[in-house]
């Protein structure tokens, strides 16, 4: 979860919106002092930012913060599951979802979360198909932020959890071939992550996944050359910001995208030393970090691939 | 500004966790003011709540929260102080120290956090000692009055407030292994048992790093490469690398001593000093592979130095 900045979010919002700071105001506050909130120097209260909220269409769930009451409560549960698919640990997973589901309420949020933890964990475990995955993803997303392509080509103030919502349809988009769904999707989180509406650690961390998987997308369409721009870019933000558990299947990907090149004549042959050494990083990161599932993908590829030990 | 919401995350994990009142808000605030912050009927400073919640073993981005411009420019600031920390930009450190000394509030959580990081420079810059240990219980003593150099397992402890006993572990030369050990490990249990992931990984890996040093220090090699393995597993659940390459590399050292074969773990410790580019360690590596294990580390990964991406 993460920490916004109250102005901030306002702002972006209502540009989003097309709306003035007149219309947004009126009957609310002043002009004068809705442009502070928005500049940052004036404190908001609570009630204040509630009514410019809700004014702009987002209802009391979906307006601040999103542990009230029964959300406390099952924070721990989310935060495991979370964790184990970020590890990949599917199984991990659903277990503790269906310990998440036993204990739920029926608010929006939890709601949301639960239904895409289980399309995700569903597609991994094999119960679903990447079409079905898509048709179960777009119903959470017209469900829950059904006007998100409007905001396609601006920056809109999107939540943690909506990020990652959106995130995870493009990932499907691109396992179906849809690319430009998907990099449209890509390209508007990136942009809106760019502004700083959110605290920096949350904010980091989502996009050096989502450039990650921007790679893979431009990889897939045979644009090798922006995939390797993006990777680099993502290894930076996770160099900067000790982000290890992304780095195997990252310089991974890099080799992989090098050996590609090179296949297809876009890359000298020499560089197929860099390539291979970038794998081997990619398999001591992994072993570093007991990451055994990602150090037996990149010891067999690389067995395979140059004919030797690593 | 979310008075109703920390108010609620407090409740809920104090009851949760049978803690009383007095125990979260020792130190930093009174008994009268902490009943109102739970009720909802006081806004309190950022870092108040923070400190608070801090208490109960969470962290403040773990929920969604929205705060004023003020509160989140200095939690940016604190963030900016800490990453340049880690990526050891020490003179952006100063600097940004300065502005943010120039712009907190007159609050004592303030100046124990100030104080923490000018001790953080001031190891950097290798003080003496017994300046550090003197800086080190004097920020302590803002928030833990009448701190007796051990851990006292009733009551509840901050990172800062850890990571201040483990500065003053660190450098105070008890010359007691039994006494050293045990203090470290109640720390560790601590953390291990309150705190949640993230914090659990970056606090549990500093007091590892302590524990391990010292056994090899004290000529207690099993134990030494025990608590390595611990923190590369403890590594391996969460997200980081920074000190992998460090700690793989003591683990090397410890077990030479005890006359085991430790090229792999040179090899894993020298491709994760690389990967963070840190020269002095991967040079140590190469250094002690030479001279106590007849062996050029750099034949096979030499080529490692020629990878740059393009």
């Amino acid at each position: 979860m993460a920490y916004y900045r109250a102005g901030e979010v306002i702002k972006l919002n209502r540009i989003a919106l097309n709306m003035t700071q007149e219309q947004l105001c009126e009957g609310i506050c002043s002009v004068k002092t809705l442009s502070r909130i928005e500049n940052g120097w004036h404190n908001i209260k609570k009630t204040t930012y509630e009514k410019l909220m809700e004014k702009m269409g987002h209802g009391i769930e979906k307006n601040f913060a999103i542990c009230i009451g029964k959300d406390v409560e099952l924070l721990e549960e989310r935060i495991l599951i979370e964790e184990s698919v970020m590890k990949y640990d599917y199984e991990g997973a659903l277990k503790y979802l269906n310990i998440l589901k036993e204990k739920k309420n029926n608010d929006l949020n939890t709601d949301i979360f639960v239904k895409r933890m289980d399309n995700i964990i569903s597609f991994h475990n094999n119960k679903i198909d990447g079409k079905e995955q898509i048709y179960e993803m777009e119903k959470i997303v017209e469900e829950y932020i059904p006007n998100y392509r409007k905001y396609i080509n601006l920056s809109f103030p999107f939540m943690e959890q909506e990020i990652v919502l959106l995130m995870n349809l493009a990932n499907a988009y691109t396992m179906e071939s849809i690319y430009q769904h998907s990099i449209n999707i890509y390209i508007m989180l990136i942009r809106s992550l760019n502004k700083e509406y959110m605290d920096k650690e949350s904010r980091t961390y989502l996009k050096c996944v989502i450039m990650r998987n921007l790679a893979y997308t431009y990889a897939r369409k045979d644009d090798l050359k922006k995939s390797l721009i993006l990777c680099k870019k993502s290894f930076e933000l996770a160099k900067e910001n000790n982000y290890g558990v992304i780095l195997p299947i990252l310089f991974f990907d890099i080799s992989w995208y090098m050996i590609q090149q090179i296949e297809k004549g876009e890359r000298e042959l020499n560089d197929l030393a860099i390539a291979k050494n970038f794998m081997r990083q990619a398999y001591y990161i992994a072993a570093a970090r007991n990451d055994n599932k990602n150090k037996k993908i990149v010891y067999k590829y690389f067995n395979k691939y140059f004919n030797e030990e690593i | 500004m979310d008075k109703n919401t920390i108010g609620i995350i407090l409740t809920y994990y104090r009851e949760k966790y049978n803690l009383t009142q007095e125990q979260v808000c020792e130190g930093i605030c009174s008994l009268s003011t902490f009943s109102r912050i739970e009720q909802g009927t006081r806004e309190v400073d950022s870092l108040v709540v923070e400190a608070l919640i801090e208490r109960i073993g969470k962290e403040i981005n773990l929920f969604e929260i929205i705060v004023n411009e003020n509160d989140y420019l200095l939690w940016e600031k604190r963030k900016e102080i800490e990453n340049a920390l880690t990526n050891k930009k020490y003179d952006l450190v100063k600097n940004a120290l300065k502005l943010y000394e120039n712009n907190m509030p007159h609050i004592h959580l303030y100046k124990q956090l100030c104080i923490y990081y000018n001790i953080l420079l001031k190891i950097i810059e290798k003080d003496k000692k017994e300046e550090i240990i003197e800086n080190a219980k004097c920020a302590l003593n803002i928030t833990k009055i009448n701190f007796n150099e051990s851990f006292d397992k009733k009551k509840l402890y901050r990172p800062i407030e850890i990571e201040l006993i483990l500065i003053v572990l660190k450098y105070s030369d008890m010359e007691n292994k039994e006494k050293e050990e045990s203090e470290l490990l109640n720390l560790y249990n601590y953390i291990n048992k309150y705190y949640t992931e993230r914090k659990k990984e970056i606090i549990g890996e500093k007091i590892l790093l302590v524990m391990i040093e010292k056994m090899i220090y004290y000529k207690e090699y099993e134990k030494a490469i025990y608590y390595a393995d611990l923190s590369i597993s403890l590594i391996g659940q969460g997200r980081g690398f920074y000190n992998l390459g460090k700690i793989y590399f003591l683990k090397a050292i410890a077990m030479n001593y005890k006359g085991l074969v430790c090229n792999s773990e040179c090899k894993i410790a020298y491709i994760m000093s690389y990967t963070v580019e840190n020269v002095d360690l991967q040079k140590e590596i190469i250094k002690f592979c030479e001279e106590e294990l007849k062996w050029h580390i750099t034949e096979q990964e030499k080529l490692l130095n020629l990878i740059e991406l393009h």
